[in-house]
Parts: C-alpha cells; sequence; structure tokens
C-alpha cells in the first residue's frame, strides 16, 4: 500500500535541463518588468498546462471518458499588501502583456515607473521530478480493467451490493512560477486517485460507503494497489451501514480513528494556523505563538513533501520550496502557515505553504500533509478508559470557521463504546466542537498512524492534501445523532 | 475569433466527425466568461482580481455512446484536436465497455431560434472600480459601526461576472446566452473576549443597485454580535420553525435528489416516491426558469426549451427531472433539465425550485410552535448530508422560543433527521420568501420536531 506507508521521503533528483518550460524565461521576465513599472512591490507569473482525465464504471459498464486541458497564467502584483491578481488563456508575449496591463491598471495611473536591472535564476530545485509515462500514453484499456476489477470484486461481497461507481482520476498539472525575488522554476505534478462508492440494499433501504487510494503518483500506481481490498473495502462498509441503527446524540467521549482521522487536526486547528486568517485577525490562533495550545500530548507537523503522499509539493505555488513545518510541539504552538503576502503582514518566515487550485486562483497560505504525530498510548488502553462513549472509525469530511474556531465532520463509520468494549455499529454521526477546546482535550494518542488523500476547499480553490493521525481520545465531544 | 466564425469552425469540425463515422454526433459548449472581484479592509483595498476565460467542451455520441474532452485552447489546432480526443474517448467506451444498455442520441424536435447574429460580447454598463470600491467599503463600515463588539471584516468584497455561453450542435442547433450579476459579500467577526463567533452574508443581484449594502452589512454584524449570548441547547427533540434561509438549501437537497440519473442509478432516496406522499399536504413545489429574470438561458445545456414544472402537489411528487437521455431510459416526460459546464459530462439539475407560500406570518408561525427552535443557520452539507438516503446530521445555531416569543440565542448544536420525514411534517408554511443569495425561494416552515444534540 504505498498511500499508507510510513512517512519517509523518497527522492528522484532530475536534472534541470531535461525540462522544457511552457513559456519562454524571457517573455516571463518582460512582463514582470511591466509590473514592476507601475510601482508593484512583488511581481509574479503563474503559467499552467495541465491535462485532466475522469474515467468511470458504473452499472457494471464503463459510463464516461472525460479529458481535459487548463491553458493559461495567473498575474499577480502587490502594492505594500494590496493585492492585485488576473489571469488569462493567452500565453503568448502580447497575452501576457495585455493581462499585465489588466493588472496594473489602477496603479499606472501616473505612468511607468523604470525598473532596476535584476535577474531571473533558476533555484536549485535538485529533486524535481520529471515523470516519464503521462497519463495520456498508457492504453485506456488497461484502466478499464482496473476498474473493472474493482467492480467485480466490490459486487462479488454480497448479492445485496444494488450498485457500484469506479472512478479513477488522474491529473498531470506543469507548472511554471516565476517572480520578482528573482525565482524561476519549473515542475511536473501527477496525481492518480482511485474513488470506488458501493451502495447496498438492504429491506428497502438503501446506503452507499466508498474507499479511495490517491498519491502523488503517475497511472502505474494502481497497478500497486490491492484492487481486491480496495473494492470489497467499500462494500463490505455498505454491508454494515444499511443494518445499522442510528447514532445516539449528546456529548460523550470519542475515540478518533486513524482512518481520515487527521481530518479533525485539519479543520479544527489546521485552517485557523494559515496566515490568510492569522494576518487579518480572523483566526482564534492569532497572537498565541509559543502559547500551550493543546494537551502536551499533541505534536502537530504540516509537511511539503512525504514519500508519495497525495500533498506533496516539491516548491509551492509561488516557487518556494516546500518544507517540514513543526506546527505544534508538546501542545506549543510553534508555527504558522506562511505564504508570500502572509509573510509581508505578520513578519513571519514563509513555509513554502503559498496553494492554489489552478492558474485561476491567487494563492494563499494552505496545508500540504498535515499530521498528529504518534504517541505512546495503546488503542486498546483508549477504548478501556471509556465507559460510554464514540469509537469514530472512520470519518468523512468536515468543515470549521476560522474565525470562531467551530468545526464540524461526520462519521461515516462509528461504534458505541460501552464498559470498555467496542460494541454495535451506528450510523449518521457528526462531531462538533471548537478549535482550541478539542486540542486541550486530547488525552491520549496511540502509535498506530495512518495517512490518507483527500480534497480541501478554500479561498485559493480546492487542493489535494493528505491527511493523517494515530488514534486518538478525545475527553468530550457533542455527537449529534438522534435524540 | 467572431462567434460566427467560430460557429462555421466547429460545424466544420462536426462535419468532419463524418469519417470517424456515419452515425456520429456531436454538441459543444463555448463558455467566454470575464468578471472582476475586489475586497477591502481597514477602509482601503485589499485585494484586485480580474479573470477572463474560454473553454470549450464537446460531447461526441459514437453509435450512442458518448465521449467528452474539453480545452482552453480555442485555436483551430486545439478545437481539431479536442474533437478528436472526444472521439476517442466515445470509442473507447464503445470498444471496451462491453454492449450499452442504452444509447443516446441528440434531441431532436425539441429545438428554438437562440441565435443571434452579430452580438459578440455585448458592451456592459455596470459600476466603475470606485463604485465598487465605495460599495465594499460602506460594507465594512456599517458593520464595524454596528458594535463595538465586531472585530473585524474580512472579506468585505463586490464582484461581478458575465458569462457567455453558446451551445452548437451536429443536427444544427445554434443557441447562445449571455448574462451579468454582480455579488456583495461579507464575513464579520464579533468578540467579547472569552469568545468569538462568526457570521456570512452575501446577495447577488442582475442589477448592481439592487443590492441592499446597509441591510446584509448590519444582517452580517447582528448575527455574528447576536451569537456571542449564545447558551447551549439540551440534547432533545423539539418543534422547529426552520427559517427561509435554512428552508431554500434543504429544498436544493430535495431538488438535486429528484435527478433522472440518480433514479435511473438507484442512487436516490426518492425513486419510490413518484405520485406518492413526500411532503405534507399543505406543499407545493415547482420548478420555475422564468423565477429570476435573465439567470436561466431558455434552453438546457443540451439546446432543449425550459418551461415551468410541478414537482410537487397537495404533498405528492409529480415527477422527477429529466434531460433527453434519461427520460427515455427512465420511461419519463422529457423536462429539459440537462446540466453541463464544458469540462463535465451530461448531468441533470434543478433551475430555480419555488416552495410556495403560505398565509402565516412568522409571528404568528412562532406563536403555532409554542416552545421548540427557531432553526437559523445550517453548515456542512457537503459531509453531514447522505445524498443516497435523505438523512443529515448537521452544524446549526438559532434561538430558543417560548410560549410564541423567542428568548436567546442558541447553538452550535447537531440537527439530525431525514429529508422525506422533516417535509412529511411540515404544519405551517410562512408568508415571505427568504432574503439570501439563491436561486431557489423558500418561505419560513414549521415542523413537529427534530433531533438535537447540545449539551
Amino acid at each position: 500500500m504505498v498511500v499508507n506507508a510510513i512517512l519517509n521521503p523518497v527522492l528522484n533528483p532530475v536534472a534541470n535541463s531535461a525540462v522544457k518550460p511552457i513559456v519562454n524565461p524571457g517573455i516571463l521576465k518582460r512582463t514582470l518588468d511591466q509590473i514592476l513599472g507601475s510601482g508593484a512591490t512583488f511581481a509574479e507569473v503563474f503559467v499552467e498546462d495541465t491535462y485532466s482525465s475522469k474515467l468511470e464504471v458504473m452499472g457494471q459498464k464503463a459510463q464516461q471518458a472525460i479529458v481535459g486541458e487548463l491553458h493559461g497564467a495567473g498575474l499577480r502584483a502587490f502594492y505594500g499588501s494590496e493585492v492585485h491578481h488576473v489571469t488569462t488563456n493567452d500565453l503568448s508575449e502580447s497575452g501576457l502583456f495585455k493581462a499585465a496591463n489588466q493588472l496594473i491598471q489602477i496603479k499606472s495611473g501616473n505612468g511607468l515607473n523604470s525598473v532596476k536591472d535584476w535577474a531571473l535564476q533558476n533555484p536549485n530545485f535538485d529533486h524535481l521530478h520529471v515523470y516519464g509515462t503521462k497519463p495520456w500514453e498508457m492504453d485506456r484499456e488497461t484502466k478499464l480493467k482496473w476498474l473493472y476489477a474493482v467492480d467485480e470484486f466490490a459486487r462479488a461481497v454480497s448479492s445485496e451490493i444494488s450498485q457500484v461507481q469506479v472512478l479513477l482520476l488522474e491529473k498531470f498539472q506543469r507548472v511554471q512560477v516565476a517572480n520578482s525575488l528573482g525565482v524561476l522554476c519549473y515542475d511536473e505534478r501527477p496525481y492518480t486517485r482511485v474513488f470506488v462508492t458501493a451502495y447496498a440494499t438492504y429491506m428497502g433501504n438503501t446506503e452507499s460507503f466508498y474507499s479511495n487510494e490517491g498519491g502523488f503518483v503517475s497511472s502505474q500506481f494502481v497497478e500497486t494497489l490491492d484492487l481486491r481490498k480496495l473494492g470489497e473495502t467499500a462494500a463490505k462498509g455498505a454491508l454494515r451501514v444499511v443494518r445499522a441503527p442510528f447514532a445516539p446524540a449528546g456529548e460523550m467521549p470519542v475515540v478518533i480513528g486513524n482512518n481520515f482521522g487527521g481530518v479533525i487536526f485539519h479543520e479544527a486547528c489546521g485552517h485557523g494556523l494559515e496566515t490568510t486568517s492569522v494576518a487579518r485577525g480572523t483566526s482564534v490562533f492569532t497572537n498565541k505563538l509559543g502559547e500551550q495550545i493543546a494537551n502536551p500530548v499533541v505534536t502537530a507537523i504540516d509537511e511539503g513533501w512525504v514519500g508519495e503522499q497525495w500533498g506533496n509539493l516539491k516548491f509551492d505555488d509561488e516557487g518556494r520550496a516546500t518544507e517540514k513545518t513543526v506546527l505544534i510541539e508538546n501542545g506549543i504552538l510553534k508555527s504558522y502557515l506562511v505564504d508570500e503576502w502572509g509573510a509581508l503582514k505578520t513578519g513571519y518566515r514563509p513555509t513554502g505553504s503559498g496553494r492554489r487550485q489552478s492558474y485561476k486562483f491567487a494563492p494563499t497560505s494552505r496545508m500540504r500533509n498535515t499530521y498528529i504525530a504518534p504517541g505512546k498510548d495503546s488503542f486498546e488502553e483508549m477504548i478501556r478508559d471509556v465507559d460510554y462513549g464514540l469509537y469514530a472509525q472512520t470519518l468523512g469530511g468536515g468543515s470549521v470557521s476560522p474565525g470562531s474556531g467551530e468545526y464540524n465532520f461526520a462519521v461515516a463509520e462509528g461504534y458505541i463504546i460501552r464498559n470498555g468494549r467496542i460494541e454495535e455499529l451506528v450510523k449518521g454521526a457528526s462531531l462538533i466542537g471548537k478549535g482550541i477546546e478539542t486540542l486541550g482535550r486530547i488525552t491520549k494518542v496511540s502509535s498506530e498512524f495512518k495517512a490518507n488523500p483527500g480534497m480541501c476547499g478554500s479561498t485559493s480553490g480546492t487542493v489535494p492534501v493528505t491527511v493523517g493521525q494515530p488514534h486518538i481520545l478525545v475527553a468530550s465531544l457533542v455527537v449529534g445523532g438522534r435524540a | 475569433m467572431r462567434k460566427e466564425a467560430l460557429r462555421d469552425l466547429i460545424f466544420s469540425i462536426f462535419k468532419s466527425g463524418k469519417s470517424y463515422s456515419a452515425t456520429l454526433q456531436a454538441d459543444v459548449i463555448v463558455d467566454f466568461s470575464d468578471g472582476q472581484r475586489l475586497s477591502c479592509r481597514q477602509g482601503e483595498i485589499e485585494d484586485y482580481s480580474s479573470h477572463h476565460s474560454q473553454i470549450a467542451g464537446f460531447r461526441v455520441l459514437l453509435d450512442g455512446v458518448p465521449g467528452y474532452a474539453s480545452t482552453e485552447n480555442l485555436s483551430e489546432e486545439g478545437l481539431r484536436r479536442c474533437f478528436g480526443e472526444a472521439v476517442e474517448n466515445a470509442n473507447m467506451v464503445l470498444k471496451f465497455g462491453g454492449k450499452p444498455d442504452w444509447t443516446s442520441s441528440l434531441p431532436s424536435g425539441e429545438k428554438g431560434n437562440f441565435w443571434i447574429e452579430g452580438e459578440d460580447s455585448p458592451s456592459v454598463t455596470g459600476p466603475s472600480i470606485e463604485e465598487k470600491l465605495k460599495a465594499a467599503k460602506a460594507l465594512e463600515k456599517t458593520a464595524l459601526d454596528f458594535s463595538i463588539n465586531v472585530k473585524a471584516v474580512s472579506p468585505s468584497a463586490v464582484s461581478d461576472s458575465r458569462t457567455q455561453r453558446i451551445l452548437l450542435n451536429s443536427l444544427g442547433l445554434q443557441a447562445q446566452f449571455q448574462k451579468t450579476f454582480y455579488s456583495a459579500m461579507l464575513s464579520v467577526v464579533a468578540s467579547d473576549n472569552s469568545v468569538s463567533k462568526t457570521s456570512w452574508k452575501g446577495q447577488t443581484h442582475a442589477d448592481f443597485q439592487a443590492i441592499q449594502i446597509k441591510t446584509l452589512a448590519e444582517l452580517a454584524a447582528s448575527v455574528s454580535v447576536a451569537k456571542l449570548k449564545s447558551k447551549e441547547l439540551a440534547t432533545g427533540n423539539y418543534p422547529t420553525l426552520i427559517d427561509r434561509d435554512v428552508m431554500v438549501t434543504l429544498l436544493s437537497c430535495f431538488g438535486s435528489a429528484l435527478s433522472g440519473k440518480d433514479i435511473f442509478e438507484k442512487t436516490s432516496f426518492l425513486g419510490k416516491y413518484l405520485e406518492e406522499d413526500v411532503a405534507s399536504s399543505i406543499v407545493e413545489v415547482v420548478d420555475s426558469p422564468i423565477e429570476i429574470p435573465g439567470y436561466w438561458a431558455p434552453f438546457d445545456d443540451e439546446g432543449c426549451v425550459r418551461k415551468p414544472l410541478s414537482l410537487v402537489s397537495a404533498g405528492k411528487l409529480k415527477s422527477f427531472l429529466t434531460n433527453w437521455d434519461f427520460s427515455r431510459r427512465l420511461g419519463h416526460p422529457m423536462t429539459s433539465h440537462a446540466s453541463r459546464n464544458p469540462s463535465s459530462d451530461l448531468g441533470i439539475e434543478p433551475t430555480s425550485m419555488v416552495l410556495k407560500s403560505g398565509k402565516e406570518s412568522r409571528s404568528q408561525l412562532l406563536a403555532k410552535m409554542g416552545s421548540g427552535v427557531w432553526l437559523q443557520e445550517l453548515n456542512g452539507f457537503h459531509s453531514g448530508y447522505n445524498g443516497t438516503t435523505g438523512d443529515f446530521s448537521l452544524p446549526g445555531e438559532g434561538y430558543w422560543v417560548e410560549n410564541g416569543e423567542i428568548k436567546y440565542p442558541i447553538g452550535p448544536f447537531v440537527v439530525s433527521g431525514n429529508l422525506v420525514s422533516l417535509f412529511k411534517s411540515i404544519v405551517g408554511i410562512g408568508n415571505e420568501w427568504h432574503t439570501r443569495s439563491s436561486v431557489h425561494r423558500a418561505p419560513d416552515v414549521l415542523i413537529e420536531g427534530l433531533s438535537y444534540a447540545g449539551k
């Protein structure tokens, strides 16, 4: 299993001479000069050429095949802390100049200034990837066979499996970033994800359950997956949930499992540590650097490059090398997630966290591979500690309001804990809480770590992220179910 | 490239497709869009953005099997390559997908005349950047002046968006539509040092002057400040007045579950309810593409003429939503609800759904409820709403009501239930629609009870 492997960087050095830029660097330099001439204190061009593909098997048939191309540039300027951003699909020199003129139109009323000599330089990203096999180079019959196999494995579990949908989602993003700090870099970013949803029908009711695997890898990644496990996980989950009663409602201890469990830190805390909200004073974590904001058992990290994880980036969308950022160490807040604008506003050092969905969005500070580090407690001990509570084995998605710290997320599969034992399965639970309160209520952290891929939506669009954690015990959370 | 030249090029590409197969059919959606967004902070511009984009998406039917491809490169070379990829995709599904259960086709006999010669990106006389900045500043200032507890407004933003859509197909359909909309939005953070609360509000209109800047800002500020006094709600079941702002989102979930595609694939909980009771007998719901003038094109994304449709009458489900393809698969009338973006496959979506208003005012409904919850906010639908079953478990906030009087704010809590059960338990419908930005319309709704998780 690649995605859930122990975090262990695998680098693949490639000579920068192997790459072919999307736009000639000379054109980028002249475009940046045009922007700087308006008095901008920072100028940036982000160029993108992306191929995406979606294959779907549903109802035991190939249902659809879609490919798409994104081809454009986002130009950005800072005037002090004021940010201007424009987009264009025209990557010719005249197209970029036209976009630059639109970018500076509000600020260039007094004419353009001369720009002092400066140069673009290719930073030494000695581990940039250039991938041999592109998604469009692999034959689609092979890909469809993978999907049919998953479909068959899921359906073979039971005749109560009434529907199965299998998706193969591939994206190959080529990006070029140039900015007035002198950065000029190019990278290729492959994303591959298989997503399975199984539907089970029992006594006239239908429920669904999903499983997925994904990574910052090219299409051959699917060959390394256990397709039987992928299909059966979804099918068996649907069969369990369709028979389950609804979760109870109320405040109780919750053991959050490591199966997408990392989403709790992502929502409860991660978004509130982005300078996008910290710099504006709209995060509950503003001005808390160096303070004890979590129980001492909690250490949390956001890392730019981990093995073949889904949230990987060698350099961020502002051309800055990504890094391992320790956010919380033994409960003390150590760092925020800082992009260029956030650094300008707060004075904190950039952490390589500037991200955007595509050239259509201005980058903001975002998470990459975010996880709670393994602890020393045992899972069995956590369960034994609970008289009555919920074991949230598998979590779904969630959301947060950084200004209040209030978050929520869904429990895809949960079990009642009674007298220190895991008992019946329950469905339809949601968990709500406040970030800082919840961090203080994490009383145990186990050693069994697991990471999972997810998609995170925010101001700068939807980006791939990894969430990871061991099992944790939260002393008290509000569980939404049926009263 | 001018619109007419683009049309002629695409028709020549369609014609060339006959060399792949004499039975090949195809359509294309081309979108041109541009817009600006401006936000301010502490009385100055914080962000200014401007976007310009173009994209074409082909759908090719090869022996009735679809293949899709999209590109932002609208040169002749880019469009021809994109069309070729759509043909390849259709061919691959046909070749390796096994014998199809059903072969699709382009719609015929449903065409209107939607093409206007010579009208390329008509000029728009909208507000200037200065006017937008003035509005964004007014949003922020009004919210900050509302209370000393309002600590920050971010963002305080005004935006506009123009989209021109062109739809052409190989049977000769030519259609185009353009719309321009303006939005204002703000997020307010209120704090009393021990607790922080937020509120986000927005409005969208075809007429910039129709946006009520002061009302919008005061609403966002008052909600966030009121939440500072929130009390916890005890876990239990309570009669509930669902605010129209919340009801409109629940109505949207109901509409999505009526998709003929989901019904056909047996993934929607509403499949078994046709001509059955799906709501209380006082509930009437229609889908109306004319509800918001200028918002919906007169044709759907396959080119079929849109028209109003009764969905729920006297509590009974009267129709699913279909497009040309799934109306034939389901054996259900075609309702012209095809939905497709250039980069997506063909789907089905409602236009503007309207839950017809009743005769009771909000105060009458509160009095009728007696004691219970006035549910004002419900969030987290993307994870807490199950579109397969209609079950939901969602974080919310509201007010506690006693003997028909609003007492104090409550929350956050988790509200759980099922959409059909909720619609069936409606016992009162308000006489005013919501003020929030939405393509749907709903009044306040009184229901017998919902399950709440709190302290």
